[in-house]
């Protein structure tokens, strides 16, 4: 009460206008209002008056951004003359003097969960650790750069009506409707009906033929295309195998998993269930019988668990270095078909699967076939061998030599599949899973107390955790009628429950966090630290600091975020923010061109290297400098060596060669910290070609903390072609001479044009691809530095740190608060990055400081 | 383990229906007959790996074209249809934008079938209906309909669920009616205990809290509108579903030879005037005459200019013509309440966000205009870089305007391809 009583005083105060000054009225009247007078207000901008109402956020914003337009030279706009510098430091100075004494910290508004806080809120309320939110549930908007805004999370009608189905959903999981009963049936799936994927397998004569082995299902398994378990039993599966020519004495170990048939293809087979193992050794078809349960929407997946061709980066150059040295001809023919006629390397991509197998055979017909590399230890052998390891190698060469193996054996065949029952009810993981959950809500089974009771039961534990503060007796008492009405209304049980759990997850109470305007109390500030550190509800701890009040005190609220800042690169957190606040999140749906052969292992490498350095950064507590140029990178050997030029000896073939590591380097490098790091530069590419402009953007946005405007509608987007002569250089250059273009691109373009040393997956390169001219990436910087490459511009990014360690604040407080940080609270983060520079404070200090802040105990 | 399109569970498919269940039914029937050439419905067909442009457009323009490769399965409807050549919506590349196919340049922007739901579709039971096949990975980020707020919308894969939503059975709508009747009589409850809560608040919370309050209320009226017209009478036209859903991307022309049936019935039943189908892929080999193609399906649009890749490629991609062609033959042997074949108002829109799956160039897109009313049968080549050259969204304003939308503006066009059909 006290506070809004202030609150209202000073909305009191500053309701008086207050008077322009002659000094800064003279500077904007003759710098500004030739365009921005009442009479003209050029893009709907007038900057005439008399007195400024510090008072009404609107006028904050009109001359927060006429400070900004000023003093990133923005405005006045060329070819108009800069204002004397007098002029500049005298409207800088009036500006920044009276934003800074007139913004109130604060001013956000109740947040509603976003849909990764919804969902792992759900996670952890019912303890189900696989819930996902259906495909299709709205996704947030992004503002600001984060999906977590509250201005940006609004309700809508369809919105809601997600909520209501998944509340819905979750209820059915809980108590669900009566079920169907059992229906016996026996599906036969011939191997026509089997699924071929890439070259795990493929049809001959009617019979199915398998060839490899791998972690990935969809490069080394089968399963029925039209088997669909529709209730959990025991089933009788029957499968009909034999040998294709096996090796002498060859055993072969088949087995039977049950896959999901709604999980995706990219999952391992380590996700699923083996239900049965069988040594196949004949060459006459065998049939073998098993019982196993399988459940609701499962299917029998087949997998020839010791197949000679194995998808590792370990055995397939193995197994090729064994045919070379058998058959120069063969060795012959692949250097052939992946070596351009210069000697340079060729991609895989077309010898992938039997098109491959094909032209290496014909290949080998071709009596003027060039022998003159085909040794084992030529150089083009080895480096072509090297290049089977990896990835891109992998993946389509391991389809190519699939199909020797359906031609030569051996193979595994599958002549039939038989699955028949249920034989017998089986309860499903997921009935164990109900009867869990009904027991965690109360403490108490159903079975064991009255209906009522145990809706009390349950009102009692589950209501303060779903609401994530103390519930006062009204409320309980409403949501407690919601059963009992339902009840006396002749329904059942389940059905009570099922009505009141789904009305719960739609209130107000659970769907909403922040409730609290002004300074956070104690379940506010618990709340608002364990969205932001955990991405989740509170926990247990920190519901205790609010019951006993220690998170108000400056040491409790620092103990709980200093167990609560991650330390590890898996923590939810870190993946959000960096994701976010660098942009990679893009990097799940930007496939990069198959030139780079950057596979998909690679970009999760690109992003997991992000992910270990930010919390290496935190959890060491190393200075803000390391952000921009580190003494150590995280990476794997292999992917260093491909992408960073790392140069040191390593055993490509070992699986340390590909884990992820701590590796040393040398400071003032060209790779190394935020700027050439492989994740960052694709992110801020498309795949195919870099763009500069982008790259520019998002330099200013997110490493200097200075996004610039947005750009006027009716411009074309900038792609620069990589395909004519001329450089992308070139074709930017228009964007200088065109005058409206010019006020943001002298600004936006030299952060991009330093990074195109940076192709679109990260890798250093000197010349423009196609055309081969020279990149030149010198710039001169709008403070009138002059760099020469990204190596000078992290040496100027080093020296100019608090610009940087400020943006990391602004964005790391715009992701914990929910809003983007107002004139007096940039203040507040840039004053204490600078003292935390001052006084050595690391990464780890600055972010707890910046929890400490009264910017984020203010709503 | 992930698991991809969890909407489309059989059991998920009554909530997931409640965003667009029933509705005034059948109120098309019996509605005046639209003038001769405007359409009414409005069908668009991409695929996400890209159509094969060297085999999609015709080496002659204008009419008496030669039927290239790829198109050959259409031939028996070639007076019905228009192919399109240089066109495109001057979108950023890379394969994560193919979904500038109906957003134009800015991808994940309101989608074109969205603009034409939001007019157009709002009477019928289903403004819109999203179907996708072939998919055999999550399509987040990469869907084909994104609402005027950005949203995309979830598709749906099973044919079975496609039908019950259609064609909802007596069982499923008990349970549907008993969830909607408790679930609103429950709202007075929460909007009692939020109205405590609301009271205590300052101004600028209670109108964050307004919007919920009005969405509540927005979700309450549909709740009563859909308990209202459960029992109204819904066609059932008796199709006989396959006996699994063909959801293994392998069956994947299968499937689409049942949803093209499927959207036949919807559309002749007037249940929905919008409905997208997205064609995806990925590791799926499928076997076409008896014998394994060489390759899955994402492997081959990576054909590095192989002849033998880009061969089956384009023996693949017939197979998704042949079922294309199968649909347009059906939508001119149907016909509507005024006995006009269906093709005549159905406007059916096939493209791709992608021009070069093989490079990730989403420039020059393949395109096709199949019925809708217009004058067809010839191959219209646009001088891309010709200065002032015409942008696919010209060719979706005169699409929507054939719809009977006022419609000047798509995207980055603001002009129109009338001229083109005249």
């Amino acid at each position: 009460m006290t506070r809004s009583i202030v609150t209202l005083g000073m909305a009191a105060i500053s309701l008086a206008a207050e008077p322009l000054p002659p000094g800064p009225a003279g500077v904007i009247r003759n710098n500004c209002l030739g365009c921005h007078s009442a009479a003209v207000g050029k893009g709907g901008i007038n900057l005439q008056r008399d007195a400024i109402d510090w008072g009404a956020p609107g006028e904050r914003a009109l001359w927060e951004r006429a400070l900004r337009a000023v003093q990133q030279e923005r405005m006045p706009p060329p070819p108009l003359p800069r204002p004397p510098a007098t002029d500049v430091r005298t409207l800088s100075a009036f500006l920044e003097d009276n934003l800074a004494r007139h913004t109130p910290i604060g001013g956000d508004i109740p947040r509603r969960l976003n849909a990764a806080e919804y969902e792992a809120t759900i996670r952890e309320l019912f303890n189900l650790p696989k819930f996902r939110l259906p495909m299709g549930f709205p996704p947030d908007i992004q503002m600001h750069g984060f999906d977590n805004v509250a201005a940006g999370l609004t309700m809508s009608a369809p919105l809601m009506g997600a909520y209501t189905n998944t509340a819905w959903e979750i209820a059915d999981i809980v108590f669900p409707p009566p079920g169907r009963q059992p229906q016996k049936r026996a599906w036969k799936a011939p191997p026509d009906d089997m699924v071929i994927s890439f070259s795990a397998s493929t049809v001959r004569g009617g019979v199915l033929r398998m060839a490899s082995r791998a972690e990935d299902i969809m490069r080394s398994c089968t399963w029925p295309a039209r088997v669909e378990i529709v209730d959990s039993g025991v089933y009788r599966i029957a499968v009909a195998a034999s040998q294709f020519k096996p090796r002498p004495g060859q055993a072969m170990t088949l087995e039977v998993w049950a896959r999901e048939i709604d999980a995706t293809d990219r999952s391992k087979i380590g996700a699923f269930r083996r239900l049965h193992t069988m040594e196949v050794t004949s060459q006459s078809p065998e049939t073998f019988t098993f019982e196993a349960e399988l459940y609701e929407g499962q299917t029998p997946l087949l997998r020839w668990a010791n197949a000679e061709l194995d998808h590792t980066s370990e055995q397939l150059p193995a197994l090729f270095r064994e045919r070379f040295a058998r058959d120069p001809r063969l060795l012959a023919a692949y250097l052939h078909a992946l070596h351009n006629p210069d000697g340079s390397p060729r991609s895989p991509a077309r010898l992938r699967g039997r098109n491959g197998y094909v032209l290496i055979n014909r290949l080998m017909q071709d009596p003027s076939l060039d022998m003159t590399h085909a040794v084992l230890d030529s150089e083009r052998t080895q480096r072509m061998l090297k290049m089977i390891g990896t990835t891109g190698g992998l993946n389509n060469l391991h389809d190519t030599l699939a199909h020797e193996y359906f031609d030569h054996g051996p193979s595994l065949q599958i002549h039939d599949l038989v699955v028949e029952g249920p034989l017998a009810p089986a309860e499903g993981p997921k009935d164990k899973q109900r009867k869990q959950i009904q027991r965690a809500l109360a403490g108490v089974s159903p079975a064991g107390v009255a209906p009522a009771e145990y809706a009390r039961r349950v009102l009692d534990r589950f209501l303060p955790r779903a609401f994530r503060r103390p519930v006062d007796e009204a409320t309980r008492a409403s949501f407690l009628k919601i059963a009992t009405r339902h009840w006396e209304q002749g329904n059942s049980f389940e059905q009570g429950m099922h009505l009141l759990l789904r009305t719960v997850l739609i209130s107000p109470r659970f769907l909403y966090r922040g409730m609290q305007p002004g300074l956070l109390d104690a379940y506010g500030l618990a709340e608002r630290l364990a969205y932001f550190l955990r991405q989740g509800p509170p926990d247990e701890p920190l519901l205790e600091a609010a019951r006993s009040g220690r998170l108000l005190t400056p040491d409790g609220l620092r103990a709980d975020a200093e167990r609560l800042l991650p330390r590890k690169p898996d923590a939810p957190m870190v993946r959000n923010f960096t994701g976010q606040w660098l942009d990679t999140r893009k990097l799940a749906s930007i496939m990069p061109d198959p030139a780079f052969n950057f596979s998909d292992a690679d970009i999760s490498m690109a992003r997991q290297e992000l992910e270990w350095f930010l919390a290496e950064l935190l959890d060491k507590n190393l200075p803000m400098a390391d952000f921009i140029d580190p003494d150590f990178t995280f990476t794997s050997k292999s992917f260093a060596a491909r992408n960073y030029g790392y140069k040191a000896a390593f055993d490509d073939s070992s699986g340390e060669a590909r884990r992820i590591a701590r590796l040393p380097l040398e400071r003032g490098g060209r790779h190394g910290g935020l700027l050439g790091m492989a994740a960052t530069m694709i992110a801020t590419a498309n795949g195919v070609d870099t763009q500069p402009v982008l790259r520019g953007v998002w330099m200013l946005d997110k490493i200097l903390g200075i996004p610039p405007p947005a750009p006027p509608n009716d411009v074309p987007a900038l792609t620069p072609g990589i395909g004519g002569a001329t450089t992308p250089r070139e074709l930017l250059a228009a964007h200088t001479k065109e005058p409206r273009c010019a006020s943001c691109h002298t600004t936006i373009d030299p952060f991009g044009f330093v990074l195109e040393n940076y192709d679109p997956v990260g890798r250093w390169r000197d010349t423009w691809p196609k055309s081969k001219k020279p990149i030149q990436a010198s710039v001169v910087l709008p403070d009138g530095t002059a760099v020469r490459d990204a190596v000078e511009l992290k040496r100027w990014l080093v020296a100019n740190i608090d610009l940087f360690s400020a943006a990391f604040g602004e964005k790391l407080l715009t992701y914990a608060t929910g809003r983007a940080p107002n004139f007096a609270e940039r203040k507040e983060i840039q004053s204490i990055a600078a003292d935390m520079r001052r006084t050595g404070g690391g990464a780890r200090d600055l972010a707890l400081a910046l929890i400490g802040s009264k910017t984020f105990r203010t709503r | 383990m992930n698991v991809r399109r969890c909407d489309l569970k059989r059991r998920r498919f009554l909530r997931a229906g409640l965003t667009t269940l029933a509705l005034p039914a059948l109120e098309a029937f019996g509605a005046p007959e639209p003038p001769a050439n405007q359409a009414r419905t409005f069908v668009s067909v991409g695929a996400y790996l890209g159509w094969h442009a060297p085999a999609f457009y015709p080496k002659q323009t204008g009419a008496g074209y030669q039927m290239p490769p790829l198109l050959e399965p259409l031939e028996p409807h070639r007076g019905h249809f228009t192919v399109f050549s240089g066109l495109d919506h001057r979108a950023p590349n890379g394969h994560d934008a193919w979904n500038n196919y109906l957003c134009g340049k800015v991808p994940g922007s309101y989608s074109l079938d969205q603009m034409i739901a939001d007019r157009i579709g709002q009477q019928s039971r289903f403004p819109s209906i999203h179907l996708i096949a072939g998919a055999s990975e999550h399509t987040n980020g990469r869907q084909m309909s994104y609402t005027k707020e950005g949203v995309p919308l979830p598709e749906i894969e099973r044919p079975s669920v496609l039908y019950k939503r259609l064609f909802m059975s007596q069982a499923d709508r008990a349970r549907v009616a008993y969830v909607l009747s408790s679930g609103k009589s429950a709202l007075d409850d929460v909007l009692d205990d939020a109205k405590r809560l609301h009271a205590g608040l300052p101004a600028s919370d209670r109108a964050k809290l307004g919007e919920y309050f009005e969405s509540v209320r927005g979700v309450e009226k549909r709740m009563s509108r859909q308990i209202e017209t459960i029992d109204e009478p819904i066609p059932q036209p008796n199709y006989k579903l396959p006996e699994t859903d063909p959801i293994t991307p392998n069956l994947m022309m299968e499937a689409e030879q049942v949803l093209y049936d499927l959207m036949t019935l919807a559309i002749q039943t007037e249940s929905t005037k919008v409905i997208t189908f997205g064609l995806y892929g990925l590791g799926q080999v499928f076997t076409i005459d008896g014998q394994p193609l060489s390759a899955g399906y994402h492997a081959l649009s990576h054909h590095g200019n192989d002849p033998g890749m880009m061969r089956d490629l384009v023996r693949l991609e017939r197979s998704h013509m042949l079922q294309l062609a199968g649909f347009l033959r059906q939508l001119r042997e149907k016909k509507d309440a005024h006995d006009r074949p269906l093709l005549d108002s159905t406007i059916v829109l096939v493209g791709t966000g992608m021009g070069d799956a093989s490079r990730h160039s989403n420039q020059n897109l393949p395109t096709l205009v199949a019925g809708g009313g217009f004058q067809h049968g010839r191959h219209l080549a646009i001088e891309r870089n010709a200065p002032d050259a015409p942008l696919l969204g010209d060719l979706y304003i005169t699409l929507m305007q054939r719809l009977g939308m006022e419609a000047s503006e798509f995207s980055n066009a603001s002009r129109n391809l009338n001229h083109l059909f005249a």
